[in-house]
């Protein structure tokens, strides 16, 4: 009999490999248990942000790059977290264990809203639909200034989890490495189920999924609203830890901008969501260590256009395709 | 009494009949492509729709598969299914297509096509359907953009018949293959059909391949059906061929 469980891809992502990723995963948790006795707290909190920003990242990964649909309102969902977070913490006193399962339902019922409309359509107007929330949402976060602080925003109360100060750089970070990779293992189960392939049929034959029983709009609609908790659940995480939100963060440019990480780190696997959120975090960074934050937005185009140009499916698939030819070149002269 | 014996027998005439389609028109966009096309397939038979391109014989596969709009009734098993969404058309499990152009999804493994939408509970056909293709078996975890035209269109078959549909469409099979692997994928649905006793709507440019496994055939022209042959009735088959699509019928 054929063992469903032993389907495995011959692209490095399960089967033989197995033992391989294996060793990574070890790599990986060893290394995250590492950091904190080798980067300064700063550092730590910056790996912090990039795990938060990488979880959003992953929403988009499931959205735009497993589903082929576009956003324009992620960072929206992103600033409903954060919001809930904050006014929950400051105006109500809520802690966050009980901001978190309001953060989540908001999102929920905002995304099934707006994902209302990939029921019907997709492409470019589903992503004017998405733009046309975000601008909404802008316009809320600062004309409802009672609530929300207006453009001035509002000051977050770090995070308290059951006794457990995640103001603290090191307890923030294991729980925001512990969520990120959470997240993660989550994303690459999602690719790897029936769901998965329903979504990428979606994306790549909407012929295809139709003809074998998959409803297309209903695809599209779940893979908006799981997009919209991922980035919801992110936005609570940031305004904890950054500690003071401004509607700028969730305006469209920020939307754009977690869009074009992910398209930088590989929009159609999970750990382009990591690299795209690092170089969102850290390269405005290392432009204001090396003194010259003024050519970022210059700088930052121009690398963007290369990246585009050379490596047009992302920095990690681009690696992973590298991997492969070096263990086949190997392999061939051996 | 005289409604129910009417009922009886009109039931009894719906089992004789897989699919029909009864003067149906179709559209896309304001261009109307078909024009009440009717015709039937039998449970059992091989039927194939032949025609030049731009006859309409992919979109008679469209309307079936609630992929265009239609007017008209399109009934399966005497149910009428004219306003069943596609998917759930497919989902029942009683049609599958083996669409123009194999429908692959080119960053899923062999595997990960072929179960494609497929219900947990029937993943136990899977072996069933590996036996058959054994090249398919062999290659199971590769990506399915590795694979040549002809084993993606052993893909596409095995992605079908997965689903052990009582009806199955395919629409040009032959298309863009090496006449070697055409003879391989009409040899393979042969084997199909002797297996699995399904009923298979063939669509085909090619006559002198439908003729040797078709019971019947029906010329599909601008959007109609103009007309409706024995694959046993050899002058008919030669003239059709040579008239109709201009063409020797060897050929």
């Amino acid at each position: 009999m054929f063992n469903m469980q032993s389907v495995a891809r011959s692209d490095g992502r399960g089967g033989p490999e197995n033992l391989r990723h294996m060793a990574w995963v070890t790599g990986g948790c060893l290394l995250v248990f590492a950091l904190p006795f080798i980067l300064e707290t700063y550092w730590l909190y910056l790996v912090g942000v990039t795990a938060v920003y990488a979880i959003a990242g992953l929403g988009l990964v499931i959205l735009f790059g497993f589903t082929g649909q576009l956003s324009l309102a992620h960072a929206s969902f992103f600033g409903i977290g954060a919001y809930v977070s904050a006014i929950g913490g400051v105006h109500y006193g809520l802690p966050g264990i009980v901001t978190l399962p309001i953060a989540f339902a908001i999102c929920l019922g905002a995304g099934a809203f707006v994902g209302i409309f990939a029921l019907r359509i997709s492409g470019l107007r589903f992503a004017l639909i998405t733009l046309s929330f975000g601008e909404l949402f802008y316009w809320a976060s600062v004309r409802w200034s009672d609530v929300t602080g207006g453009e001035q925003g509002l000051y977050a109360e770090p995070l308290s989890v059951m006794g457990i100060d995640f103001g603290d750089p090191i307890n923030a970070y294991f729980l925001f490495a512990a969520l990120g990779l959470l997240a993660t293992a989550l994303c690459f189960r999602l690719r790897d189920s029936s769901f998965g392939r329903a979504m990428a049929a979606t994306r790549d034959s909407e012929l295809a999924a139709r003809s074998s029983g998959v409803s297309v709009a209903r695809t599209r609609y779940i893979a908006f609203v799981i997009g919209a908790l991922f980035s919801g659940v992110a936005g609570w995480l940031f305004s904890g830890h950054v500690g003071a939100i401004s509607p700028n963060f969730f305006d469209m440019f920020a939307s754009l901008n977690m869009l074009v990480a992910v398209i930088i780190g590989g929009v159609k696997t999970p750990l382009g969501a990591w690299v795209g959120a690092a170089y969102l975090v850290f390269v405005p960074e290392l432009f204001g260590m090396a003194g010259v934050s003024n050519l970022y937005p210059i700088l930052s185009g121009a690398l963007l256009v290369l990246i585009v140009l050379v490596l047009p499916v992302g920095i990690v698939p681009a690696l992973q395709q590298a991997l492969r030819h070096l263990g086949t070149s190997r392999g061939d002269k051996q | 009494m005289r409604s129910s014996a009417f009922s009886r027998f009109s039931k009894l005439i719906s089992e004789l009949i897989m699919i029909e389609l009864e003067n149906v028109e179709a559209w896309y966009g304001a261009s109307q492509a078909l024009f009440g096309v009717t015709f039937r397939v039998n449970p059992g038979e091989l039927v194939a729709l032949v025609g030049v391109n731009g006859a309409g014989k992919t979109t008679i596969v469209r309307v079936i598969s609630g992929l265009v709009r239609s007017s008209g009734q399109i009934r399966l098993d005497g149910r009428d299914i004219t306003a069943t969404p596609a998917y759930q058309r497919f989902r029942q499990g009683d049609i599958a297509v083996v669409l123009e152009g194999r429908g692959m999804l080119p960053e899923l493994t062999v595997i990960e096509n072929i179960i494609l939408g497929l219900d947990g509970r029937h993943k136990d056909r899977l072996d069933e359907v590996l036996e058959l293709f054994p090249v398919l078996r062999a290659r199971h975890s590769e990506r399915v953009s590795n694979l040549s035209g002809g084993e993606q269109q052993m893909v596409a078959l095995a992605r079908a018949i997965v689903r052990r549909p009582r009806l199955l469409i395919l629409d040009e099979p032959s298309l863009g293959l090496a006449p070697l692997v055409v003879n391989e994928v009409y040899a393979t649905l042969e084997k199909l059909r002797a297996q699995f006793d399904m009923t298979i709507l063939l669509i085909e440019q090619n006559i002198a391949m439908s003729r040797k496994v078709a019971d019947r055939l029906y010329l599909v022209r601008s959007g109609r059906i103009a007309s409706e042959i024995d694959a046993t009735d050899v002058n008919a088959l030669e003239s059709l061929s040579q008239s109709a699509l201009g063409v020797d019928g060897n050929h």
